[in-house]
């Protein structure tokens, strides 16, 4: 089913963007364990509305809660979503682009094998970028003498990962039938905000992938939410078969 | 071996007819030259047998395997030259090729020799650890036509493949059609330069508008033409209006 010559150029050309995004994600993920200090000077000096002011000093006097929020809530959220879209979105649209989706389909590869192995290369690319920075945002805690539970903490993955999975699958069935992968990065990623706005809207709060990726009772329990999680990656599965689908009928 | 029989292709929903009821074979051991104005349907004939694009009536037969059967065995004996080489531009020279002896199951010390020769022949063995992007049009169009003939195929397709080579080059690349025929495998190439075609092939076809109006020999296509001096006459006396 996965070509090994093909998932191996596949991670060479993107070297540069896993790179990029462990830097940018790694050095985010770094800095939360000392940010915190300088929160509480933020929240005695600056003018903000009381709501945000009690969530900040919620935040300030417990560590964990802080470090959840931020990464699994904030952080790590955003750039899951974003490398997902940018991973995804030039897959097939950049080859058809570059004239060398003609290439890849004169070989002997079918398009069944062509489409899951690129997605399977994309994945693991979103997947390393993921877990290496989480646990360089780990070991950054240690560090600052600021421990958390690993296991627990580690936990905040599987629906994370899982979710970003849903917008990388969202984008690679865009890029099937388009010609520009920044469009079909831009259109996933705007879908993704849409959803990301949902969560101000009472009745659809908890109950988006945005949401779902946050894993806020996880925090809470400490218990993985397997229904959102099973949710999501059937999610992602029908979104990756829709994508194949696409991909058999277009023209390359 | 290449056998067409019947084939039809349009694009847009019927309304260009690009290849309209094609039937033409090539033997094992033979050169054939496709010739035929600018969109006459040369190309999508070649993308048809290479497997981009599907037929719409027709079959297409290649090395024994049906292309709607076989298309992986198909593509697998076939080596293809498109008529833009577009590469990864990010790969060097030598990761597309050893990117292709893998896709083949080419072993690498066969992948190797060969390799050496055919970038010596062609003068790339330079370039060979710089990146594709630092590549000219021509030297990319020598990297496909070595990429193509890494894993010795029985069938050669080649599409305007002149285009953009130095002399030398083009002069390398009829050798290697020839050795190629001279194996018993088979080649099958689109071309507008008609001094190659006429020197180089067993058979000519000429397409125009999707119909081959001529097929045979140098000999029998000018049995077909009033004026019979060079393949130029005949091939401007039969794609007339
Ligand atoms: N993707 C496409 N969509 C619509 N029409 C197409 C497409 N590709 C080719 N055509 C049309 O099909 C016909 C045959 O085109 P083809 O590219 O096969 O010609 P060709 O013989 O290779 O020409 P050339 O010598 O210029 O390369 C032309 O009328 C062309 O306009
Ligand atoms: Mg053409």
């Amino acid at each position: 089913m996965i070509s090994s010559p093909l998932f191996v150029k596949e991670l060479k050309e993107a070297k540069w963007k896993i790179i990029t995004g462990l830097l940018i994600t790694g050095i985010t993920g770094a800095s939360l364990p000392f940010l915190v200090d300088y929160l509480g000077v933020f929240v005695e000096q600056m003018a903000m509305p009381e709501w945000a002011r009690s969530i900040l000093g919620q935040q300030l006097g417990n560590y964990p809660l802080y470090l959840w929020s931020n990464w699994y809530g904030k952080n790590l959220l955003q750039f899951s979503v974003a490398f997902a879209v940018i991973i995804a979105g030039p897959l097939i649209a950049g080859e058809r682009a570059r004239n060398t989706l003609e290439f890849l389909a004169s070989r002997p590869l079918s398009r069944v094998q062509i489409i899951l192995t690129k997605a399977a290369a994309g994945s693991v690319s979103l997947g390393v970028i993921i877990l290496v920075s989480t646990v360089i945002t780990l070991v950054a805690s240690y560090a600052a003498a600021r421990p958390v539970p690993v296991a627990w903490f580690m936990s905040g993955l599987l629906p994370q990962y899982a979710g970003a999975l849903v917008f990388f699958n969202l984008a690679l069935m865009l890029s099937v039938r388009s010609d520009d992968g920044l469009k079909a990065a831009v259109i996933a990623g705007g879908i993704a905000l849409l959803l990301f706005a949902a969560e101000w809207v009472a009745p659809l709060r908890g109950r988006t992938v945005i949401s779902m990726m946050a894993a806020s009772r996880s925090f809470v329990t400490g218990d993985v939410h397997f229904g959102h999680l099973f949710f999501m990656l059937l999610l992602a599965l029908g979104l990756l078969w829709a994508a194949l689908t696409a991909f058999r009928q277009s023209d390359v | 071996m290449i056998e067409i029989r019947n084939v039809s292709k349009s694009y847009n929903k019927g309304q260009i007819k690009a290849v309209d009821d094609l039937s033409l074979q090539v033997q094992p051991g033979e050169i054939f030259g496709f010739l035929g104005p600018n969109g006459a349907g040369k190309t999508t004939t070649i993308k048809m047998i290479v497997g981009l694009l599907e037929p719409d009536r027709g079959s297409i037969v290649v090395n024994g395997y049906d292309i709607r059967k076989d298309p992986i065995k198909v593509r697998k004996s076939i080596g293809f030259v498109p008529d833009n080489p577009s590469v990864y531009e990010r790969l060097t020279g030598i990761e597309y090729l050893n990117f292709l002896g893998d896709m083949y199951d080419v072993p690498r010390a066969v992948r190797t020799k060969r390799a050496k020769e055919l970038l010596e022949l062609f003068e790339l063995t330079g370039d060979v650890g710089n990146l594709i992007q630092s590549y000219s049009h021509g030297m990319r169009q020598k990297l496909v036509l070595i990429g193509a003939l890494l894993h010795a195929p029985d069938v050669f397709v080649l599409d305007e493949p002149m285009v953009g080579l130095d002399p030398r080059s083009a002069h390398n690349l009829k050798e290697i059609m020839s050795r190629h025929c001279q194996e018993g495998k088979t080649v099958f190439f689109s071309t507008h330069i008609l001094d190659v075609a006429e020197r180089l092939c067993d058979r000519i076809g000429i397409i125009r508008r999707g119909k081959l109006i001529a097929c045979g020999t140098m000999d029998q296509l000018r049995h077909m033409a009033n004026n019979k001096e060079t393949l130029e006459n005949v091939f401007l006396e039969l794609t007339e209006q």
